[in-house]
């Protein structure tokens, strides 16, 4: 079965844990890390939730997208969601020389769930491109969900 | 057996709370951990440790690590020259990026080799803004400084391992750069990159 890539035009969501926020010596929040970006040995592709696809109104997509990606886990107070435009994250990589796919892939409990295919852990420099260039914003989780 | 933690005021100076009344060593370990500042290789994690339970829960492994940091810290902050004031953002920051409310599952605890190299990393270009600090996954610590829109991340790894990345704009499109380092070559390798725009430092 084929899998749905994400349109170009639409978002992706990505949590992000406090660790893999930039921040400086007093712990004043300056960005998204390249860190954040970058997926663990054993995961096949970059775990990301597909805006546009959560089961809300336009109003409410990023608060429910930010409960499908917490659900379980408990939410430290400090970790994050940035927000990157499909189009923009894919052109980053193609600048790189990385022609990487974006597809859906649902999971359990999470409709919208999607990932990253072909994009490499160790490439530090576009993971610092992606980090420092397609997010477009970055919110506490807490915040989207009060 | 006597509690290397058991002295209220060295569990007071180290900010070590909680956990540490349920660790213990010999006295003659607890000797040997703070008998040199200048030790470059700090064994508490592995050895004392060591007769630890085999399996810990992520708070025990994150406390372990706290404690390993901290001591490694107060065994050489007179040779490395780290003051009060320091010691005091430095044990903030630790307790920081290995707070247990925070702590994503899977993640590795800070190891106490990257702890050593980042100290002495610090030691060695001696940066009077001091970094933001983060951990990759596996338990390395990364040291950001941003300035504007430029930022540097080094990671430090064991044996005074490095690993830089950078990102700077230049004529409205960002360049970026990353390069393995060791601590004794870094501010060579950076210097093309003028880091002192990071580390406050007067220009050499």
């Amino acid at each position: 079965m084929s899998q749905l890539n994400v349109p170009d035009e639409d978002h992706i969501v990505r949590y992000v844990g406090w660790n893999q926020v930039a921040k400086d010596a007093d712990d004043t929040v300056l960005g998204i890390s390249a860190e954040a970006f970058r997926r663990r040995y054993n995961e096949d592709g970059l775990s990301v939730n597909w805006l546009e696809r959560a089961d809300a109104d336009a109003a409410n997509k990023l608060r429910r997208t930010v409960e499908l990606l917490t659900a379980g886990i408990a939410i430290g107070k400090k970790s994050r969601v940035a927000i990157a435009n499909v189009a923009a994250f894919k052109a980053i990589c193609v600048s790189r020389h990385a022609r990487v796919r974006i597809v859906h892939i649902p999971i359990d409990g999470n409709e919208p769930h999607s990932e990253v295919r072909q994009l490499s852990r160790d490439d530090d420099e576009i993971l610092e491109l992606l980090a420092s260039e397609s997010v477009t914003a970055h919110h506490l989780c807490l915040d989207v969900l009060s | 057996m006597t509690s290397i933690f058991g002295n209220a005021a060295i569990r007071q100076s180290l900010g070590i709370t909680g956990l540490g009344q349920s660790l213990s060593f010999d006295a003659a370990g607890t000797k040997a951990l703070f008998q040199s500042t200048e030790e470059k290789n700090f064994t508490a994690s592995s050895a004392a440790l060591a007769s630890a339970p085999a399996i810990k829960s992520t708070e025990e492994r994150l406390f372990d690590a706290k404690a390993s940091a901290k001591i490694y810290t107060a065994q050489v902050e007179v040779a490395m020259r780290i003051n009060e004031n320091w010691r005091k953002q430095l044990f903030r920051q630790i307790d920081s990026v290995l707070d247990a409310d925070e702590w994503m599952l899977g993640d590795e605890p800070l190891t106490t080799e990257s702890y050593q190299t980042f100290l002495r990393l610090m030691f060695i270009i001696q940066p009077r803004i001091k970094p933001g600090l983060g951990m990759t996954s596996d338990g390395n610590l990364m040291a950001i400084w941003q300035a504007d829109d430029m930022r540097l991340t080094i990671y430090c790894f064991g044996d005074d391992d490095l690993r830089y990345v950078l990102s700077y704009m230049e004529e409205g499109k960002r360049r970026t750069a990353a390069a393995d380092a060791s601590i004794f070559n870094v501010r060579k390798l950076l210097a093309v990159f003028q880091p002192d725009k990071w580390f406050g430092n007067e220009p050499a």
